[in-house]
This record gives C-alpha cells, structure tokens and sequence, in this order.
C-alpha cells in the first residue's frame, strides 16, 4: 500500500511537471553550458541575434544555430527579441557572412537537432522552445522576461 | 576554364559536397549578389541615359571543421563591352579564437572601414556606388584594396565598455600597375606589410590602419608607397555615419605625391524598409603622381534606398561631381540583391 501511496504521489509530480512545463511554455534563448553568460538582456539578446555582438566574454565566437525550415513560434520570438521578421534577420547574417566577419548559421530539421548542436558546440545559441530545452543546455533569455 | 567548371559543380552539387562538422554535416552556404543600373549624367560631362549591368557576385563559403572554414568569391563585371572574370577573395580561414585568425589567400585589406565591412556585391552599399577613396583597383581606386598573403585578425577579450579588434597582414606588393593585384607572382622581393587597430565604445568604432609597400614598376624603376588611413563608423538607432580619410605617399624614382582622399556619409532609416542617406567625398591627386588611375574628384550625392523584400533593394539618388576638372550632376538608379 505504502509503494502504490509512493507511486502515486511520483505519478502527481510528473502531471504537475508536464502542466507546469506545459503552461510555461516560450520561446527561449539557449546557450553552450560553458557559455559564460547566466542571462541575457533584451538589448544583448537583440544584439546576438543580428549578429551584432561575434564573441562571448571568454573569446568564443557566436554561432547562431536555427532550424531549416520556419517556425511560427521561432519566428514570433525572433520579431519579438529582434524586431525583425527571419528573412530579414537572413539578410543581416548574409551581409556578416558575405564581410567575412562572422560564420553562416547552422541549420537543422528537428528543434532537438538545434538543442544537440548548441550543446555540443562552444559558442553556440539558438532560440528554441523551451519545451524542447533540457539540461544539456543553458537558458539565458526569456521571451517573456520571466527569470 | 577549370575553375568555372569547379564552380558549375559547386552550385549545382552542395549536396553532394557537404562538409564535415564533426558529428554535424552541413551544406556549402552559396550567396549571390547583383545589381542593374539605370542613370543620366548633364553638364560639362553628359552622356546619353543608359541602362547597365553591374555585378554578378559569386560567393561560396564552406565550414571544413569547427576551425577551419574557406572562403570564394567570384565577381563577373563589366571589362569594356563585355564581362570579366575576377576571384576576389580565395581565402582558407583558420579560426580557434576570436582573438587571433589567420587567413591565407586573395582578401581585402583592413584598410580603413569600407574595405572590410562591405565587398563586390552593392546591395551591401547604401548608396549606389562605392566612395572612390574605397574603390576597387578596377575602378580606379587609389588604395590597394586587395592583396594575396597572410591576414592575421582578432578581437581582443573587452575592456569594459571598450573592445579592440587588431589585424595585420603580409602580402604580394603593388605591380606595375594599381590593377590587377599580383595573383601568380610578385615582381619584387620585398613585400607589403599591413596593419590596423580599432576600437569600439557604445556604437563608435573608430581605427587607424596603414600599409608599407616597396614594389617594382618596371626595371630599375621602384615605388616606395606608404598609407595611412583613418576611419569612423557610428551608429545610435536609426542613425549611421562613416567617416575616412586617407594619405597615400608615393616615391617613385625620387618623385614624391601625396595624395589625399576623404568622404564622409550619412544615413538615417526613417521606415523599417526605407533608408536616406547623402554623401561627400574629395580626392586630391598629387602634381607629381604617376602612379595611380585616381583623378582628382569632389563628389557629394544624396538618395533613398526602399528594401523591397530583405534581399533586394531599389536605390534612387542624384548627386553633382567634379572630377579632374569636368564638372557635372547625375541622377541614378540601381536595383541590387544578395540572397
């Protein structure tokens, strides 16, 4: 009886845990787990994602990592955080890319493709949703300006 | 011939030449740029309205590893009535830092600001043309915008609110003429030596840069060349401006030019999509030079650029010049992309 009560109650914190996660679900900017940042402001994030900002503290280069196709969430957050759309966004990488200044994005099909590279590569961000970040990666910005 | 073919199947084939990044492959990245013109020059130097292709730019960037990356582009431009053929950039980048990068190859001199952060394609330009202190050899530039060497770069760990970026560089020096840059050889032992320093606080980056250059005209006939530049570039929300100025010292056989050069250029996005922007700009060609193609010039224009989609922009502007002494006003249009 006591291991059911046990089972049960283990049963109720994952409910809750999914619904909590459920419900704070946004997007999210991840970094590399060495990345020396704990969290982003909303200029530092807007400057990272034009690529306006190339190096982190400790001398890593910045390398943006997003998915191959649009996202509609993706796309939100990148308006959100950038104030412009991710053909625009595109056009500022091209111009970096094309000075030689910075390296192109990294692309991947899957939102766990773009998790696994952010977490195997230093220097490496991405904007996810954060249902699909874990512990293998470090969130330092928030959409919603939660934490 | 080969290199073409090589480039048909670079285009045509990324997927096949996918490369390696450890456990994460990725295609070759392919950008083109181009631009068509449109314009009608009156005055002392009018010439008939036309329309005229301006640059087809190929560039192709590959990722070999985490730290080693290449570099091509390629630009098809108009060479008299036709197009010529040019690789501006061939570059193999190694990269384990921000702080120190080495490139061999064909690049772009740190020279000054608009060399390094604008290249071939125009739809990187607000305006429609290069300043001509910034112009390709090609086109008359008095700089050495191109050299083929060693560039080491960086960007040093911030000092608070202030960051440095250093480069330096050696490379092939001047030939017998400003154009072409020598590509297979060098007629001289000597060679040039470059270098440059900026530093960045809240939106100002700001930076001197030079180059030392001995290099063979012809036989017995040697031109010592040294350059200093100096350049701005601020930008504070909708607002950006440029600034350089340029002395280029020319010993040639005992004969002694300095020339001057300078533009300054301002812009301002009023819309999201739309941009105003002017310029003026002066050159001063040395009595004594003769080594150079650069008149000497004064130039100011003003226009609006419209981004009709994020990758192609229309501009339109007019402007007055002079150049060596042939006053006129000239009003232009230009479609350019990069995607």
């Amino acid at each position: 009886m006591a291991l059911l009560g046990a089972a049960r109650g283990a049963l109720l914190v994952l409910i809750a845990g999914a619904l909590s996660t459920s419900a704070s679900a946004e997007p999210v900017v991840i970094v590399h787990p060495s990345c020396p940042i704990s969290r982003l402001a909303p200029d530092d994030a807007r400057r990272l994602l034009l690529g306006e900002e190339l190096s982190w503290r400790n001398g890593d280069a910045t390398q943006l990592v997003e998915l191959r196709s649009e996202d509609a969430g993706v796309s939100a957050a990148y308006l959100a955080i950038a104030h412009k759309t991710p053909s625009q966004i595109r056009a500022e990488w091209n111009r970096l890319v094309f000075a030689g200044r910075a390296n192109p994005p990294l692309r991947f099909g899957t939102a766990d493709e773009v998790r696994a590279a952010v977490a195997r590569m230093p220097g490496a961000f991405a904007v996810i949703d954060s249902t699909s970040a874990d512990t293998t990666v470090k969130i330092v910005y928030r959409t919603s300006g939660k934490g | 011939m080969q290199f073409r073919i090589v480039l048909a199947a670079l285009v045509l084939a990324p997927a096949v030449l996918a490369m390696d990044m450890g456990e994460m492959p990725q295609p070759l990245d392919l950008h083109f740029g181009g631009d068509v013109n449109g314009g009608k020059r009156f005055g002392n130097s009018s010439a008939p309205s036309a329309f005229a292709l301006g640059v087809v730019d190929t560039m192709i960037h590959g990722r070999l590893s985490r730290e080693f990356s290449v570099l091509v582009e390629v630009a098809y431009e108009a060479s008299g009535d036709s197009f010529g053929f040019d690789v501006e950039r061939l570059m193999l980048k190694f990269e384990p830092t921000t702080w120190f990068q080495v490139s061999v190859g064909r690049f772009h001199t740190p020279l000054g600001y608009w060399n390094t952060a604008y290249h071939h394609a125009r739809w990187m330009y607000s305006a429609t043309e290069a300043p001509l202190l910034d112009r390709f050899e090609d086109d008359a530039g008095p700089l050495p915008a191109h050299t083929i060497g060693v560039l080491v770069h960086g960007a040093l760990l911030p000092a608070g609110p202030v960051r440095f970026e250093y480069d330096l560089c050696a490379g092939n020096a001047r030939g017998p003429r400003p154009d072409p840059p020598q590509n297979f050889g060098d007629t001289s032992d000597s060679k040039s030596a470059c270098a440059a320093l900026h530093a960045e606080i809240s939106g100002v980056r700001f930076g001197i840069s030079g180059s030392i250059d001995s290099a063979t005209v012809s036989p017995g006939l040697d031109l010592r060349e040294r350059i200093a530049v100096a350049d701005l570039h601020w930008r504070m929300g909708p607002w950006e401006a440029i600034a350089e100025g340029a002395l280029i010292h020319h010993d040639l056989g005992g004969a002694i030019a300095n020339n001057l050069g300078g533009y300054a250029q301002l812009a301002v996005e009023v819309r999201d999509d739309v941009l105003l922007y002017g310029r003026v700009e002066r050159f001063v060609r040395a009595t004594q030079e003769s080594y150079l193609d650069t008149p000497t010039a004064s130039l100011a224009l003003g226009g609006v650029r419209y981004d009709v989609i994020s990758t192609a922009a229309l501009k339109l502007e007019g402007g007055w010049e002079k150049i060596a002494g042939t006053e006129g006003t000239t009003i232009r249009g230009q479609l350019a992309w990069l995607f």
